[in-house]
């Protein structure tokens, strides 16, 4: 079967410093980086801060320009999209950010943001299928009469509840989870993890789970891709990687994991 | 699930969101409203109001004293003042609306545009702008009235150009501003048009700030108009304008010197009123910044203190019974923590566990006095080294904090100066308390350094907080606590924001640096994994309460409350086969107040109506241990078996 993500060999470049005259200087900050994965699937993006997770889970939103190689998501091939991807790109990739209360637009009624999203939803995705906020709201465990609050009215794990909904409208083949739950506690990251498990196994939505914390991955992913300076240290099954780490650098971030007995 | 069941959720901030939000709940904004109306019901209805036709002239009754017939008297032209006045008041209103709206409608999509668009075609959009901004307002004005020629109209839209670019600053800047937010990108990421994008997700974002700026335009806009029909180019005659009354008054100062008095107060009026609006306009739709969260407090009122007993030598903190209140705009004052009491000896590092909202900050961070504003000390009392530091005096409190408590923070970087080398800082304050010579006070922040592992100190004293990874930032910080030789150390979720690795690292410092100093540590966390690793002592709060608090392997090892459990419970562990935990329902209460129930038992299995007919208290259920539940440690045992 033909992969829903298929990633060879991407490079990615960010600009350092903007001169006035001649290149602008560019720092490699992702190298010879390639991972299949298919639908419904969770893989997991480890690594510390400056890994490059996040910049890989931002090349496939389509934000950040691949340098070399080349990504393929579905039928879409993003070397070729030239600036801002195309709308319709919207319908097959979509993204939960760390913090939930930031990524809700504060003026803007919960109910309004969805339909919002579902009408695009229903011009953009040939495949779409007929739904509205109320159900929308029910599947993610919030009450149909929450449509007419605004974002502040919520706690965390509500908030990302929402994002959850409106990401659900679009009904993307793939979710990128960026650090999604490590600014909630941990009884409510656990609630949400919990409904990220049960819309997948509803929904068949894939996700890329981009995390710091190898606990969560173990949890939610198949596979694992470990990630240090940019370049892949380690991929493969989530067990084999976490219990028999073949690099150095998976054993360090093993060990320092911190975990009650 | 979510449901609804949990009765102790309160909303989490007030934070003004929306526009209509933001109006609603400021009293300031009534006085100065109704006052404007009255303005504007003066201006709209002066053609019922006045008494005469305010062109008709009398010649023959020119300059006329007031009387029953003319209530404030004829001008030079024998015309009703006081109908000169509303109809002028009408036109020079409607000229200063007319401009400011122009400036708004001209500089809105420009800013917003700009913002947007960024890059070169932003840069040169705005030089353009300063440019424009460089020549004297006056000189535009007369250019677009020697074009267009002398109107009302024609001063008007040439404010409303000059205004303009006062919105597209404005403008800009907030486009700028939410161009980058996470909120933009998510739904640019769901694929909304630019149009909506502006329309729904950015401009009202920055439509505070504009309506503030319309009010400030206002009274100039007022005021100038006035002065525009003062010098002939604005309103002209027959028609009426407060400006052009005080020009017809002033030719004829020496004959009727009052002539000046009605327009005069009132424009002064008219602009005092609309300058009220701005102010209270501005005041209510600033997005209002938390205060600063550690200002130090009014000393509290206390209850009668117990008396005391004899402490042990090496108790270094000892919080008894504090209750802390917490101002609340909507409903009054809260308990936010109540009756907490735990001890802290030399060399041991106590945690304190809990979600936000459980009143583990608050609690933390009144030991040095530094609870938010709004925020204090009710009951109860902490004993620091056995002195009291609650109701003490500004000074007793700058030297506790100077020379027997320290504070690290989650963000050290926001800890540093980032103004001043890392030499800079930790040297100076060295010298000054504890009166060292420059050469000693360096000589020790080295031995410093090394001992909280930076490598190459004498290089990073040159450096500054932006040079350092975040690792490097908390050691700095550390040492910069560690240099005052404190008893105390409090670290207010201090390696959180920290990657794994760094984390363990961090950790690890802060163990030995206790063990070798003798040094007690306060570590407040919301992880069961930080506490395990270096806790020796735990405090687990909830809602305001120790829920249950003991030696920290104890309590990690078997839990005795159901909270603590679901805490341990909802950890990922990195195990073959973990599955995903389960968690209690609901979430926690942030803003909490005196529970008359157990404050879990919404969320609790194990509740029944004995945990909901009144508070629970504090249960020894074995030695050393504190229990907030009314279930035996078995039975809250048997419910960790059915789960797993």
């Amino acid at each position: 079967m033909k992969p829903l993500l298929d990633i060879q060999h991407l490079c990615v470049d960010y600009t350092v410093g903007r001169k006035l005259f001649g290149a602008n200087e560019r720092r490699r900050v992702v190298t010879d980086f390639s991972m299949q994965m298919h639908e419904g699937e969770t893989i997991g993006l480890v690594g510390e801060s400056g890994s490059g997770k996040s910049t890989v889970g931002q090349v496939i939103m389509g934000n950040v320009p691949v340098a070399e190689g080349s990504v393929r998501i579905g039928d879409w091939y993003l070397e070729r999209f030239e600036g801002r991807p195309p709308r319709a790109y919207c319908g097959v990739v979509q993204m939960m950010w760390q913090n939930p209360q930031a990524s809700l637009t504060p003026s803007m009624r919960i109910g309004a943001m969805l339909q919002e999203a579902l009408d695009h939803g229903a011009l953009i995705n040939t495949s779409w299928k007929p739904t509205e906020v109320e159900s929308l709201l029910r599947r993610v465990g919030l009450d149909a009469s929450d449509a007419g609050k605004y974002p502040h009215e919520f706690s965390g794990g509500q908030q990302q509840r929402i994002v959850l909904a409106r990401t659900l409208a679009l009904q993307p083949r793939l979710i990128v989870l960026d650090e999604a739950t490590s600014a909630l506690d941990v009884i409510t990251q656990s609630q949400i993890l919990s409904l990220l498990r049960q819309i997948q196994q509803e929904a068949g939505v894939a996700y890329l789970l981009i995390s710091h914390d190898l606990g969560v991955v173990r949890c939610m992913a198949q596979r694992v891709v470990v990630l240090n300076q940019g370049t892949i240290m380690e991929a493969g099954n989530v067990d084999s990687v976490c219990d028999t780490p073949a690099s150095a650098y998976t054993r360090t971030l093993i060990d320092s994991i911190l975990e009650p007995p | 699930m979510m449901n609804k069941s949990h009765a102790l959720a309160s909303p989490p901030q007030t934070r003004p969101s929306s526009l209509t939000a933001s109006l609603k709940i400021k009293p300031g904004l009534i006085r100065p409203a109704l006052l404007t109306m009255v303005l504007v019901f003066v201006a709209l209805l002066a053609p019922w109001l006045a008494t005469h036709d305010p062109t008709q002239q009398d010649l023959l009754n020119s300059l006329m004293t007031p009387s029953a017939a003319n209530w404030l008297g004829t001008d030079d032209q024998g015309r009703d003042i006081y109908s000169r006045l509303l109809f002028g008041l009408r036109l020079d209103l409607l000229a200063a609306v007319g401009a400011v709206l122009i400036g708004f409608l001209i500089g809105t999509p420009l800013g917003v545009a700009a913002g947007l668009l960024g890059g070169r075609v932003e840069r040169l959009f705005m030089r353009l702008v300063d440019a424009t901004l460089a020549i004297p307002p006056i000189l535009l004005i007369m250019s677009v009235i020697a074009v267009l020629g002398r109107d009302y109209t024609h001063s008007m839209l040439a404010l409303g150009i000059i205004f303009s670019f006062g919105f597209i600053r404005i403008a800009r800047g907030e486009a700028k501003l939410t161009r980058g937010s996470t909120y933009v990108l998510a739904a640019r990421g769901i694929g909304v048009s630019t149009g909506r994008l502006i329309s729904r997700h950015i401009l009202p974002g920055a439509l505070p700030a504009l309506i503030t700026q319309i009010g400030l335009f206002l009274p100039v806009a007022l005021l100038i108009s006035a002065s525009l029909s003062y010098l002939g180019l604005g309103v002209q005659s027959p028609q009426s304008s407060l400006g052009a009354m005080l020009q017809a008054a002033q030719e004829v100062s020496l004959t009727a010197p009052w002539q000046v008095l009605p327009p005069g107060i009132l424009l002064v009026i008219a602009a005092l009123i609309l300058n009220f609006l701005a102010e209270a306009l501005s005041d209510s739709l600033r997005p209002r910044g938390d205060s600063d969260p550690l200002l130090a407090t009014a000393a509290g009122t206390l209850r009668p203190r117990r008396p005391t007993e004899l402490r042990e030598r090496d108790v270094v903190l000892e919080v008894r019974n504090l209750g802390i209140e917490v101002a609340d705009p909507l409903h009054g004052p809260r308990m936010a923590v109540r009756d907490v009491s735990f001890a802290l000896k030399r060399g041991e590092v106590l945690a304190v566990v809990g979600e936000s909202g459980s009143g583990k900050t608050l609690t933390s961070m009144a030991i040095p006095g530094l609870v938010p504003a709004g925020a204090r000390v009710r009951e109860g009392s902490i004993r620091v080294a056995g002195a009291e530091s609650t109701g003490v005096s500004l000074d007793r409190l700058r030297h506790l904090r100077a020379h027997e408590v320290a504070v690290i923070f989650q963000n050290p970087l926001a800890c540093l100066n980032p103004s001043q080398t890392i030499g800079q800082q930790l040297v100076k304050p060295l010298m000054r308390l504890k009166g060292l010579s420059k050469a000693e006070a360096h000589a020790r922040v080295i031995a410093l350094l090394n001992e909280v592992g930076i490598p190459e100190p004498e290089r990073r004293l040159a450096q500054y907080a932006h040079e350092l990874s975040g690792g490097l930032a908390q050691r700095v910080v550390i040492a910069q606590a560690l240099s005052r030789d404190p008893l105390l150390l409090i670290a207010d979720e201090a390696t959180s924001a920290l990657d794994v690795t760094v984390q363990y690292q961090v950790l690890e410092l802060l163990k030995r640096l206790g063990k070798e100093r003798g040094l007690a540590i306060l570590f407040v966390t919301h992880s069961m994994g930080v506490v395990s690793h270096i806790a020796d002592e735990v405090v687990v709060m909830y809602a305001g309460e120790i829920v249950e608090q003991g030696a920290a392997m104890d309590v990690v090892s078997s839990p005795t409350h159901p909270y603590t459990m679901a805490l341990l419970d909802a950890v990922p562990r990195n195990q073959r086969g973990a599955k995903l935990p389960v968690s209690p329902p609901g979430a926690a209460p942030r803003v909490t107040t005196a529970l008359s129930q157990c404050g879990f038992a919404p969320r609790c299995s194990l509740s029944g109506p004995e945990c909901k007919a009144g508070p629970i208290s504090l249960q020894s259920w074995t030695a050393l241990r504190g229990t907030r539940c009314i279930r035996r440690p078995d039975e809250v045992a048997q419910l960790r078996g059915r789960k797993s």
